[in-house]
């Protein structure tokens, strides 16, 4: 068992091994969630809130995958105030990125600065970046964020 | 109808609303909780002032927020929750009891009880929701996994810097800081371990009895000198302090009766018994680290005669008390009622970790300003040349008290200018801390630092004013 903690005011993403995990905040909460689709693996941090229903909708196939399925797949987490501790098994690699998208689905998709260092401008629509080819653009544009940080053992 | 309506410039309020201020305003006019004549509570366990006159203005119906935990309202709601929960505890004074009788049937009375657990929800609500807000458990659990974290945690403290010792040692006169501390323990060591026995009635197996082991370390296996509390009494005395329990009631930071209220907020509603379990796991495995640093600044800033026998004690069993808790209770109850406890654990070892580092930043602010009064008196004669401004007449407000008005400890929610008209008023900012101020002596009073003051003179005057509205 090994801990990964995190300043959730400069990280939103953690990969753990070949899983990948972001933070959503809804209702002023903040919880690291899978970043795949049960139904074809899409890009979960690319889908759109909906509150009705309390779930996402996957930019790929418009699937809706509930946020209490989502939490199943979830790894064991503290957060307390702005620090999140996450609890995991054995030692993967972690990579924590750089805040890379917004934490809150379905608005505006960008990237709060644009120096460079921290990922750079917008990408436009249809554009396609390193993190799209991994996922594809799923028709939403938008770009990953590329700074990454390896987190030492705990 | 007077009493009813909360406040005027507050909304009109709702049925439950008006039912709850009904209930909270013939709770708070108890003779019990009305001002003393001191700041001290000279041996009598039920005299505990509320200031009801503050209660109107309050709303308890909203949750505080982080930033407000330690203010005047949750000052406030901290003391009459302790009541509330206190009421089901047994207090006798060491003598006269006979002159305190009444109080003894007040405190105890069926009204006031049934009064108390009408407003306890709300009270509880308005202390401790922010704590949904700080702390979020989530994901999939195993016993490993709390093990781990917890044990993480615990790490920290062990080796960490132990900011309020420091502050402390480093304050301009450490024993007034060392007595301030000592007065927060008290709130709660005084009657040790009294909501874990809360948890000690039902049927949950050999769980039960493994904490019932913890209860009776705590209560000295019937021998009364070795009973945690009585040590700390022990120790109290050893450095001129009296042991009665609530002696130093009006010196309680909200935070620090925070510490007390949680455990019986979780005892008490046994809904709650999972977070009740990961805040007993913080304490007794964190006790065990920080024990022996309180020991050793005790020895360093009262000399050789300090009686440290309670936390060397503290330092020796709450080593068996984290492993036992962990070990002998925890891990059983996970699994016995499966992992889906566990997040509930590990919310309440982290709500208590949280709030016992708020009553350390808290505690060290009080120190922190009560060490430096002349630096308060300083900045108080700096706003002075503004007192002849239209803001200080539009904003400020003057009292006129009489020889020996007590002004029971509050706090304030914005930095006070506190100006002496005229008369003598002693103003108190811990047990020892206090200054007595004059005609045309000020003082500037921090937001959310608790203070009292006693009129020294026949008569006396004095004028209070929000510096930002003096600053405007």
């Amino acid at each position: 068992v090994n801990l990964v903690h995190f300043d959730l005011d400069n990280h939103n993403w953690l990969s753990i091994g070949d899983r990948d995990y972001f933070v959503l905040s809804t209702m002023g909460k903040q919880t690291l969630l899978p970043d795949r689709c049960p139904h074809r693996g899409g890009p979960l941090h690319l889908g759109t809130w909906d509150s009705c229903r309390n779930g996402i909708i996957c930019p790929w196939h418009q699937s809706f995958v509930s946020l209490r399925m989502l939490m199943r797949e979830a790894p064991a987490a503290v957060r307390t105030r702005r620090q999140l501790t996450v609890v995991m098994d054995g030692d993967a690699e972690r990579v924590l990125r750089k805040r890379c998208y917004t934490d809150t689905l379905g608005t505006e998709w960008k990237t709060p600065s644009g120096n460079g260092e921290d990922g750079g401008p917008i990408a436009p629509p249809g554009e396609r970046t390193p993190a799209m080819a991994k996922y594809g653009n799923g028709g939403q544009g938008g770009r990953m964020w590329e700074a990454e940080t390896s987190v030492p053992k705990a | 109808m007077s009493g009813i309506v909360a406040h005027q410039s507050n909304p009109p309020l709702n049925k439950v609303e008006h039912i709850f201020a009904e209930i909270l305003d013939s709770y708070s006019k108890s003779p019990i909780f009305s001002t003393p004549q001191s700041f001290v509570m000279a041996s009598n366990p039920y005299r505990r002032p509320i200031r009801p006159q503050d209660i109107k203005a309050l709303d308890f119906h909203q949750p505080l927020s982080r930033a407000d935990v330690t203010g005047p309202s949750a000052l406030v709601a901290q003391r009459i929750l302790l009541n509330i929960y206190e009421s089901d505890l047994i207090f006798l004074p060491e003598d006269n009891f006979e002159q305190l009788a009444l109080d003894f049937r007040a405190f105890y009375a069926d009204d006031l009880k049934v009064c108390g657990e009408i407003i306890r929800p709300i009270l509880e609500r308005h202390l401790f929701a922010f704590l949904n807000d700080e702390v979020d458990v989530a994901g999939t659990w195993t016993f490993d996994k709390l093990k781990f974290f917890c044990g993480a945690r615990i790490e920290a403290v062990r080796f960490g810097d132990g900011a309020l010792i420091g502050a402390i040692r480093s304050a301009k006169d450490p024993r007034a800081a060392g007595r301030l501390f000592l007065v927060q323990c008290a709130g709660d060591f005084l009657t040790e371990a009294s909501a874990m026995a809360r948890n000690l009635l039902g049927n949950y197996g050999q769980e039960l009895s493994e904490l019932f082991k913890i209860f009776i370390d705590e209560y000295g296996y019937g021998v009364h000198a070795a009973k945690h509390s009585t040590i700390f009494e022990t120790l109290l005395r050893s450095v001129g302090m009296s042991p009665h329990p609530h002696y130093y009631w009006q010196f309680y930071l909200a935070s620090s009766l925070g510490l007390v209220t949680y455990f019986h907020y979780v005892s008490r509603n046994h809904s709650l018994f999972f977070r009740y379990l990961g805040a007993l796991y913080y304490t007794e495995a964190t006790l065990a680290h920080t024990t022996a640093k309180v020991s050793k600044m005790l020895r360093e800033v009262f000399g050789k005669d300090v009686d440290t026998r309670y936390f060397d004690e503290h330092h020796h069993i709450d080593n068996h008390h984290g492993r036992m808790a962990i070990d002998r209770i925890v891990e059983p109850i996970v699994k016995r009622c499966g992992a889906g406890v566990i997040p509930e654990i590990v919310r309440g070892f982290e709500e208590f970790r949280l709030l016992q580092e708020m009553a350390d930043e808290e505690l060290m602010a009080q120190i922190s300003w009560s060490d430096d009064l002349d630096a308060a008196l300083a900045a108080g004669r700096m706003y002075l040349p503004q007192t002849d401004g239209l803001n200080y007449r539009k904003y400020s407000q003057t009292f006129h008290e009489g020889a020996g008005e007590l002004s029971v400890s509050h706090s304030h929610a914005d930095d006070e200018l506190f100006v002496v008209d005229d008369g003598l008023i002693e103003l108190v900012a811990s047990p020892e801390k206090r200054v007595v101020m004059g005609k045309g002596d000020a003082i500037v009073i921090s937001r959310y630092r608790l203070h009292g003051s006693l009129v020294k003179s026949e008569t006396c005057t004095y004028t209070i004013c929000p510096l930002k509205d003096l600053q405007q």
